[in-house]
């Protein structure tokens, strides 16, 4: 059996659907951020894919969609701090990881 | 620096001068106002006097853009072959910049080697051709004081100035009017330094929407004007100002960028590319009958909200029950005529098929006609002073819809001239109802009585205001209104030039019968309101308190009841000014019609 | 067995010839590489004022902190001087992963510039008094740094992490004041809405590429100008990739419209704008969105462009079912604006006001978008630039009078500005012209900033454009309603105080050159007009 490109892209699309999914109807701040995390790792199940396929294909540079995961992998560790440590502050002032009960701002 | 410059600029400045005054030494703020006001409108009958000159008169608009065109000429590389001395440059007009007359219209097309042409005789074409169409429309003969320098260049836009008999009157109009006011603000105590200051901005914002002859500065003047009104409005004035002042401001700047998309489209539509108005009244003729018909419906939304046309009138009684005195009567005085002003300046000459498609003279008729009766029904059934005066505005500025739909030399005559009459009349109602607003404190009809007896001098100076605007003979209203029905008794089809009769689908005289209630109508409301508020008993033992007109209000009210004598005796004078360029602009639109 | 076939197959390649050896490193990448440098002066300097800050901050006594802001503005000056020595250059850099053109360096001195006032502001601002200011100048340079190089990023790869340097360092910026519980909460919206866009746009990045097959953005254009469509596919099925192109640039405008506060990714910008220190507000509403619509129209004119070698104008880019993306952003635009004119009707908050005006200016800045890659005398990138830099002028005006306010009142609530015409005669009537000119009156930067959009859509012509015309008209009318609302409380109402209101000498002289400047674009437009003349030629 082998990976075929279009395998990785659905299944690159199903885990994507599921971190939206989850981003849209739990209400857990902490679920909310991991399923931001799926969300990314989806872009990178796809770029890793497309670089393999890539390698076949002679006009193309495989290198660069690899180079993009590793930049992406950064980018969320960095989002991944910033949202904790927010997370964190707004959980001594509220007290809660709800997000429907994080609402003083609004109208 | 012209005078026409100066004229526009220099309430501007004189505002400026305030603003370096501390707001506590009011009376110093009032005379440097009054002073500049004054100082402006000395410059105004300067220029009207200038234009009597006639063709001798200073800075013609044909003269300073030959000159344009000569620099422009002199500052290009026209091209080796034509490089040689100065019969190189004439050779180069005569050979791509003649225009062909086609239907009455100068037409330039690009020279079929236009795109050898070197980048800078490109552009020198372009900007001489601008400005030879200009050049070939007969209304520049009669534009005088012009200036015309260049602002921003990459969208052609110029700072062009002039005035013509249509305009110059409008302008000595309203420098008259705003030395009035600033005669009779003299009592204005809360926030005096803001309430000048706008005042004076509003000025030069008047003075330039009249001036302007480039359509981007006109816009901008238009829109200026908006501002100071609107503070004028909510903060000096009456108890709902808030909601009149929004109102006054929303319902204009509709109207406004409606304007403004217009005035692009014309700007696309036109080769070369132009906002110079007199180019456009050469070649915006020129645009397809849809184009120009949506194009016709956008601008005259623009203008009829501001003259106000029925259905968009009801901007007009708040903001003239909420404003100060003297805000009204720059209000029915001028900025009414902006409206008025707009259409014969660039609706009808620029898109004259629109103007005299049957369809359209029928609307602006039956608008007319609804103005002016549905304006004195209205005016009848008020309590309020103020609002009936509004309401009588309303109905006055329908005449001059009806004798601008008639297109005859007649009927524009007469609707110019209803213009600048109602400005004299309608600015003296309104400070006549601030007299007595001042001293009462409020201006209910039903109230009122008496008034004759205890304050007879002001009585006497209101009956002429009055009758002027009920259109009694030998008074200024009635010659403008006689005038707008005789041109209106003549409305003639645009296609075949043909008296239009019932079976073309409106009968014009009917229009004009209908319309000719107007006149009874005034003379109810009018005779009647005389009556509620001046004869009989008095009705109260305060008003027995009430002191006769003082100083201050005879030095504002009376040139405006001597103006109201002298155009209703000597009408001619006035016609002669405006006939020229009246004229003009008839001859422009009707060349459309074929006839 | 098959697995092994394609470690077979993996090992037969030719991979030396694409993975570069050691000599193709040492001839060709690194003198390559050494040479951009020189052209990479102006970020570097901005990196460095960023550390040294840093470090100073360190080593300075408490009371001295708050003086690194003049240390934030020099190092916002120093740049200027590498980007006028450069700015007519064009030339590619690291290998293609970022430009330097007059459009790149029209943009990074528009951020730097602006980026002043902003400094000045935090200076006088009286929250983030007796704070240790070394991390904020350090964070605030970071995103401009971030900003400069969205502006020439011309790589996915560029393009996805300097927008993230600068929406890491917005989010920081807006809990700064994490003890607030408004500042957390705004920064926790910010940052899931912030990385929902993201994510949403790397996986737009991900299908452009796996298309695509390079990272430039030029290559879009390659994508849409080619008459074989050379879309990467297994199998080459046209259609389908159709589908694919329309849903990866959604995806990927997604990301971007984040950025201006455009639909579908509006919504943070309310509670963000609100809950945020004021100041960072502004810098949020100005210099983030203009980065956004660098960025936007870096990769929009890849789409259409003349990189491609092709007329502008000549082919209408078609997504799926023959939709022209211009339609989508005709669309886009118009209910943007709309919609942020229609909900702020109801605001009563200043800073939420502003915060759904700047959606609705979103929304205008859209129609020059909408533009782009057609044949027009007033191309979008040059309407775009020079609303940018109307825009700047009175919104941040209207933002200091609001700090400057605020200082004194403790509140943004418009509650509070009653009577202010009174209290604070200067304030009330400088803010009072930025409104003018956020509505678009004449004689203001906002009214030919506007002007000029209008010129470039009905340039262009066509019922869709005029739609938007009419749109964007009526719009401006509605937009008059809440914003002289804001005149209305300061002048016609009495406030409860009639005390003077006294403001900072720093806090007024920013307040009087965006006077100056909202001004001058008005009356002396053809100077900055020449400015952004060619920068359309450049995207």
């Amino acid at each position: 059996m082998t990976l075929s490109l279009s395998f990785c892209l659905h299944l690159s699309a199903a885990i994507f659907s599921i971190g939206v999914y989850g981003v849209l109807t739990r209400s857990n701040l902490i679920v909310i951020l991991m399923s931001l995390e799926i969300m990314l790792n989806a872009v990178n199940l796809s770029l890793v894919a497309f670089g393999r396929a890539f390698l076949t294909d002679l006009t193309r540079d495989p290198s660069g969609p690899q180079v993009f995961v590793i930049m992406v992998l950064a980018v969320a560790a960095a989002e991944a701090a910033v949202g904790l440590s927010i997370l964190l502050a707004v959980y001594r002032k509220w007290r809660t990881t709800n997000a429907g009960e994080i609402d003083l701002l609004k109208g | 620096m012209t005078s026409i410059t100066w004229c526009i600029f220099l309430p501007l400045l004189t505002a400026g001068v305030l603003l370096l005054i501390p707001s506590s030494l009011k009376g110093l703020i009032k005379t440097v106002s009054l002073l500049g006001a004054f100082v402006t409108f000395l410059i105004s009958i300067g220029l009207v006097r200038g234009y009597m000159l006639g063709e001798s008169a200073p800075g013609g608009a044909d003269r300073v853009l030959e000159e344009r065109i000569e620099r422009i000429l002199d500052g290009a590389a026209l091209g080796p072959a034509y490089s040689v001395g100065p019969q190189g440059k004439e050779r180069w007009r005569a050979d791509f910049l003649t225009p062909r007359i086609e239907n009455g219209r100068s037409i330039l097309v690009k020279p079929t080697v236009f795109s050898e042409f070197t980048p800078g005789a490109q552009e020198a074409w372009e900007q001489a051709a601008e400005l030879i169409l200009a050049k070939s429309v007969s209304l520049t003969t009669h534009i005088k004081f012009v200036e015309y320098l260049p602002w921003i260049q990459r969208f052609k836009i110029n700072y062009f100035v002039g005035v013509d008999g249509l305009s110059l009157p409008l302008v000595a109009l309203t420098t008259l009017l705003c030395v009035l006011c600033f005669v009779w603000s003299w009592n204005i105590d809360k926030g005096t330094k803001g309430y000048f200051v706008l005042f004076l901005l509003l000025e030069s914002g008047l003075i330039g929407v009249f001036c302007a002859l480039d359509f981007f500065l006109f816009y901008v003047f238009w829109e200026i004007v908006l501002l100071p009104m609107y503070f004028l409005i909510g903060v000096w004035g009456g108890e709902n100002r808030i909601y009149a002042a929004i109102k006054f401001f929303i319902y204009t700047l509709v109207g406004s960028v409606l304007m403004l998309v217009a005035m692009l489209v014309m700007y696309f539509m036109t080769e070369p590319h132009t906002f110079n108005m007199l180019t456009l009244m050469n070649l915006a003729p020129g645009f397809s009958p849809g184009v120009a018909s949506l194009l016709f419906v956008a601008l005259f939304i623009g203008f009829a909200i501001k003259v106000p046309v029925f259905p968009f009138h009801t901007w007009l009684p708040d903001a003239h029950v909420e404003a100060p005195t003297a805000v009204s009567v720059i209000l029915a005085g001028v900025l009414l005529k902006m409206g008025g002003y707009g259409l014969f300046r660039i609706s009808y000459p620029m898109l004259p098929g629109t103007g005299t498609d049957k369809f359209f003279i029928a609307l602006i008729a039956v608008l007319g006609m609804i103005n002016i009766v549905y304006g004195a029904f209205c005016a009848l059934a008020q309590k309020d002073f103020k609002k009936l005066v509004a309401y009588s505005s309303v109905s006055h500025m329908g005449y001059v819809l009806l004798g601008l739909a008639a297109l005859n030399h007649t009927g524009v005559t007469g609707a110019v001239l209803q213009m600048i009459n109602h400005g004299v009349s309608s600015a003296m109602l309104f400070l006549i109802v601030g007299v007595v607003y001042d001293r009462a404190h409020h201006r209910d009809l039903t109230r009122f009585g008496g008034m004759a007896l205890q304050m007879p001098w002001y009585t006497g100076i209101a009956t002429v205001g009055f009758f002027a605007s009920l259109g009694l003979p030998g008074l200024n209203g009635f010659i403008s209104e006689f005038l707008c029905f005789q041109g209106a008794f003549d409305f003639r089809d645009g296609a075949t030039g043909s008296l239009i009769t019932t079976t073309q689908g409106i009968h014009s005289p009917w229009i004009v019968y209908v319309s000719l209630l107007g006149i009874i109508l005034a003379a109810v409301y009018i005779l009647w309101t005389i009556q509620r508020v001046y004869l009989g008993e008095v009705k109260r033992e305060e008003y027995k308190r009430f002191p006769d007109v003082s100083f201050r209000e005879v030095l504002a009210l009376a040139p405006l009841g001597i103006l109201c004598i002298v155009l209703g005796v000597f009408p001619n004078g006035l016609i002669e000014f405006m006939n020229g360029s009246l004229t003009a602009v008839t001859d422009l639109v009707r060349g459309a019609m074929g006839n | 067995m098959h697995l092994l076939n394609h470690l077979q197959a993996l090992l037969t390649l030719p991979v030396a010839v694409t993975a570069p050896g050691v000599e193709q490193f040492r001839d060709t990448f690194y003198p390559a590489i050494i040479d951009s440098l020189k052209y990479f002066g102006p970020e570097t300097q901005v990196a460095v004022a960023a550390i040294a800050i840093l470090l100073l901050d360190l080593v300075l006594p408490i009371q001295f902190s708050k003086h690194l802001a003049w240390a934030a503005i020099l190092g916002c000056l120093a740049p200027l001087s590498g980007i006028g020595h450069y700015y007519e250059d064009s030339k590619s850099l690291f290998l293609g992963m970022l430009v330097i053109d007059p459009f790149a360096n029209f943009f990074k001195a528009f951020f730097l510039l602006g980026s002043i006032p902003v400094i000045m502001l935090s200076f006088v601002s009286r929250k983030l008094e007796g704070r240790r200011m070394g991390e904020y100048y350090f964070i605030l340079l970071s995103s401009v740094f971030g900003a400069m190089l969205m502006a020439s990023s011309t790589h996915f790869l560029t393009l996805f992490l300097s927008l993230e340097i600068l929406s890491v360092c917005s989010y920081i910026l807006v809990g700064y004041f994490r003890t607030e519980r408004k500042g957390a909460e705004a920064a926790l919206k910010y940052i899931i809405y912030g990385s929902i866009a993201a994510a949403i746009m790397g996986y737009g990045f991900s299908l452009w590429y796996g298309m695509t097959g390079s990272g430039e953005i030029s290559s879009l254009a390659r994508v849409f100008w080619s008459p074989e469509h050379e879309i990467y596919t297994e199998r080459n099925q046209q259609a389908l990739a159709a589908l694919t192109v329309t849903f990866a640039f959604l995806f990927v405008f997604v990301g971007f419209a984040y950025k201006i506060a455009a639909i579908p990714m509006h919504f943070w910008a309310p509670d963000v704008y609100e809950g945020a220190p004021t100041v960072v507000t502004a810098f949020l509403s100005v210099i983030s969105k203009a980065a956004g619509f660098a960025i936007l129209l870096r990769f929009l004119g890849g789409l259409s462009s003349s990189v491609s070698g092709l007329a502008p104008g000549d082919m209408a880019v078609k997504l799926w079912a023959g939709v022209d993306w211009r339609l989508i952003l005709i669309v886009i635009s118009i209910l943007t604006m709309t919609l942020g004119n229609l909900a702020a009707l109801w605001q009563t908050n200043l800073k939420r006001l502003m915060a759904y005006s700047s959606i609705a200016h979103a929304g205008y800045l859209l129609m020059g978008l909408s533009i782009l890659g057609t044949a027009t005398r007033y191309t979008g990138t040059q309407t775009i630039a020079f609303y940018l830099v109307a825009y700047l002028s009175m919104n941040f005006g209207a933002f200091a009078v609001a700090i400057l306010v605020e200082n004194r009142l403790n509140s943004s609530e418009l509650e509070d500005y009653k009577g202010l015409g009174r209290r604070a005669p200067f304030l009330a009537g400088a803010l009072t012209v930025f409104i003018f000119s956020l509505i678009g009156v004449p004689p203001t930067a906002g009214f030919m900033g506007k002007f000029h959009l209008f010129m470039g859509i009905i340039d262009v012509g066509g019922w869709p454009y005029y739609l938007l015309a009419i749109a964007a008209a009526m719009n401006t009318a509605l937009s008059a309603y809440y914003y002289l609302k804001i005149a209305r409380v300061m002048y016609f109402e009495k406030g409860s105080s009639l005390e003077l209101i006294q403001s900072s000498a720093l806090g007024r002289v920013v307040v009087v050159g965006m006077l100056f400047l909202t001004f001058y674009l008005c009356f002396c437009a053809d100077s900055i007009l020449k400015t952004t003349l060619n920068l359309g030629m450049h995207v």
